[in-house]
């Protein structure tokens, strides 16, 4: 059926980006580990920290922490308080679970708007960095984009829930 | 409406949607974003939206988190854990209940290097639980002393929700550590003794050992030689004010990765899975602090922390009845929430109150985490108790069963931190 298989397609699509963010985002860290070290090391031994260490460690961050978000979103691992759903029954579980689907989706799709609206205020600014003047829009595009992959990964999980639905009805 | 109410309704709709399964961090966000825009307007709203998730992620101090929680993670790919707890265990194993005990000091000692706990249980658990198995160790002494002893971690430092804690009180983060040091050594005691009177009273629970000789004794607590050099490095380089937290952290990260390496255990595949895992942990908890930075601004705006502390302070109670309600509020959300999101829930809220009845921040800090960490072998949702269900299949009667004397140790705990409150701050103090 040409809606499964589009959502097949959409699933892969996901998944490469997924991994792509989740690649970026662990070399990232690794970098990170060592650059804070090495800093350390040259620092209180040879007495010359590496040059704008501090700000390189922040868009590293910035890089990190959104990739992070969405490779736990799409690990499923956010966490939420299971208690009192896991008491009820499938069907209304995965009603609920829509619903909050949706509501992710409302939030993460007002960061992201908001969020390439920043891109292209700081682009105008030409905001740099203060040692290293790295320009900072680029970062906030990166940000923007994990935020716009997150809201793929929850319009994805609404369409399956809507498709596998559909199927249910069209079979009875 | 008041802005009062508007806070108190957004606190409600937080709650109800959290438990129909909404994420921690998106709730927050959410509700935090919607009540912010119905008190000063739609536009500002977007505004936090637009600025917030970039400040909070590009932030040099909030490094801490992924660096201390890789160091964790290349540790238990060093087999650090393991090592710990062999060396300990041919120390205690000839005493009654020695696994159990040995279980906890492993325990303590490796949070010594690790930020968040949960993996400790886990991996001591499969470790320490086969070993009880060949001893008949009863299922509730033998899973209750893994999930209380997998809880010390969060007071030993590093630890993740202490960072978090000083980041919203901006309070120092390496006094936090100091500070809970002490606390999270006295835990692990009390564990001790909890072990010490069920095995004195059942003697069968917990059965002796084999005897090892000094020789054998010393082999293996030569193993765990990095563990002890990387926390004196780490937290003395911040009680010595050589290091800045992020410095330690990247110190800590780059040593236990160091000694993995050189102990050849690091394989490509175990490190990219270290590396995998802390992104994964990192994503879960910077998601819940995203969240708590937009509801804070609405709880600021909605003036309720303020509200809540000035009408506290006029009520004719005494300070500790309301330290004591705080407490048993945080206890009760440790019972159905995770203990990081606790944190950020409620400090928030609680901290101008615990200012002005003239508490010290660092002192109910620790004791706050205190409680939260009880919230983890605490029914019906102890974290705790599920990663040991896991890895052991006994039920999770038995294990609650189990974890009931340690709770009773927790709470004698806690009642001495709040009497004695330079057992917290004995250290702290010490820095200056």
């Amino acid at each position: 059926m040409w809606l499964q298989k589009t959502l097949n397609w959409f699933d892969k699509i996901n998944r490469f980006l997924v991994a792509l963010l989740k690649y970026i985002a662990i070399w990232i860290l690794a970098a990170m580990m060592f650059l804070t070290a090495v800093d350390v090391f040259l620092r209180y031994i040879f007495n010359s920290p590496i040059t704008g260490s501090f700000e390189l460690v922040e868009y590293m961050m910035a890089v990190i922490v959104p990739f992070s978000i969405v490779f736990c979103a799409h690990q499923r691992s956010h966490i939420n308080v299971d208690l009192i759903i896991e008491r009820f029954p499938a069907g209304t579980r995965s009603v609920l679970a829509f619903i909050m689907n949706l509501l992710s989706l409302g939030l993460f799709l007002l960061i992201t708007w908001q969020t390439f609206l920043y891109i292209g205020e700081e682009y105008d600014s030409k905001l740099t960095s203060a040692v290293l003047y790295i320009p900072v829009y680029p970062f906030i595009a990166a940000l923007a984009m994990a935020f716009a992959i997150l809201c793929l990964l929850l319009i994805f999980e609404l369409l399956n829930y809507l498709s596998k639905n559909f199927m249910r009805w069209n079979r009875s | 409406m008041e802005p009062l109410l508007i806070g108190l309704i957004g606190i409600i709709i937080l709650i109800l949607l959290l438990f129909m399964g909404l994420p921690i961090g998106v709730g927050m966000g959410l509700v935090g974003f919607i009540g912010f825009a119905v008190l000063t307007g739609f536009e500002p709203a977007l505004g936090i939206l637009k600025t917030v998730p970039y400040t909070t992620f590009a932030n040099n101090n909030l490094s801490v988190i992924p660096l201390f929680i890789l160091m964790g993670s290349f540790a238990l790919a060093a087999g650090m854990s393991e090592n710990l707890f062999k060396a300990v265990y041919k120390w205690l194993g000839h005493f009654r209940g020695g696994v159990a005990k040995a279980t906890v000091v492993a325990c303590a000692c490796f949070a010594a290097v690790s930020g968040s706990s949960l993996a400790t249980a886990a991996t001591l658990g499969a470790v320490a639980l086969p070993e009880m198995k060949k001893f008949k160790y009863n299922d509730s002494l033998a899973t209750g002393a893994i999930a209380a002893g997998g809880s010390i971690g969060i007071l030993i430092p590093p630890s993740v929700i202490l960072i978090i804690y000083g980041i919203i009180t901006e309070q120092s983060i390496g006094k936090l550590f100091l500070a809970g040091f002490i606390p999270g050594v006295m835990e692990m005691f009390f564990y001790l003794i909890t072990i010490w009177y069920i095995t004195l009273r059942h003697p069968n629970y917990g059965p002796k050992g084999p005897r090892t000789d000094i020789k054998e004794k010393m082999a293996a607590l030569k193993q765990t030689w990095e563990v002890l050099l990387l926390f004196i490095v780490v937290i003395g380089g911040i009680y010595a004010g050589i290091f800045t937290p992020t410095e330690a952290a990247g110190v800590g990260a780059f040593g236990t990765f160091f000694f993995s390496l050189v102990r050849r255990k690091l394989t490509w595949k175990v490190f990219n899975t270290s590396l995998i895992n802390t992104i994964r942990t990192t994503g879960m908890l910077f998601m819940i602090i995203l969240g708590a930075m937009i509801f804070g601004y609405f709880l600021s705006v909605s003036q309720l922390p303020f509200n809540l502390a000035s009408l506290a302070s006029e009520l004719p109670l005494n300070r500790y009845i309301i330290l004591a309600f705080i407490l048993i509020v945080t206890l009760a959300l440790g019972c159905v929430m995770d203990s990081m999101a606790i944190v950020l829930l409620t400090i928030p809220v609680f901290y101008p109150l615990i200012n002005d009845l003239g508490f010290d921040p660092i002192w109910f800090g620790i004791l706050v985490v205190r409680v939260t960490e009880m919230g983890l072998i605490t029914p019906p949702v102890g974290m705790n108790v599920f990663i040991i269900k896991g890895i052991s299949g006994v039920s999770i009667g038995t294990i609650y069963r189990g974890v009931l004397p340690f709770l009773l140790a927790d709470f004698i705990q806690v009642i001495l931190l709040i009497i004695f409150p330079q057992i917290v701050m004995f250290i702290p103090n010490l820095m200056g």
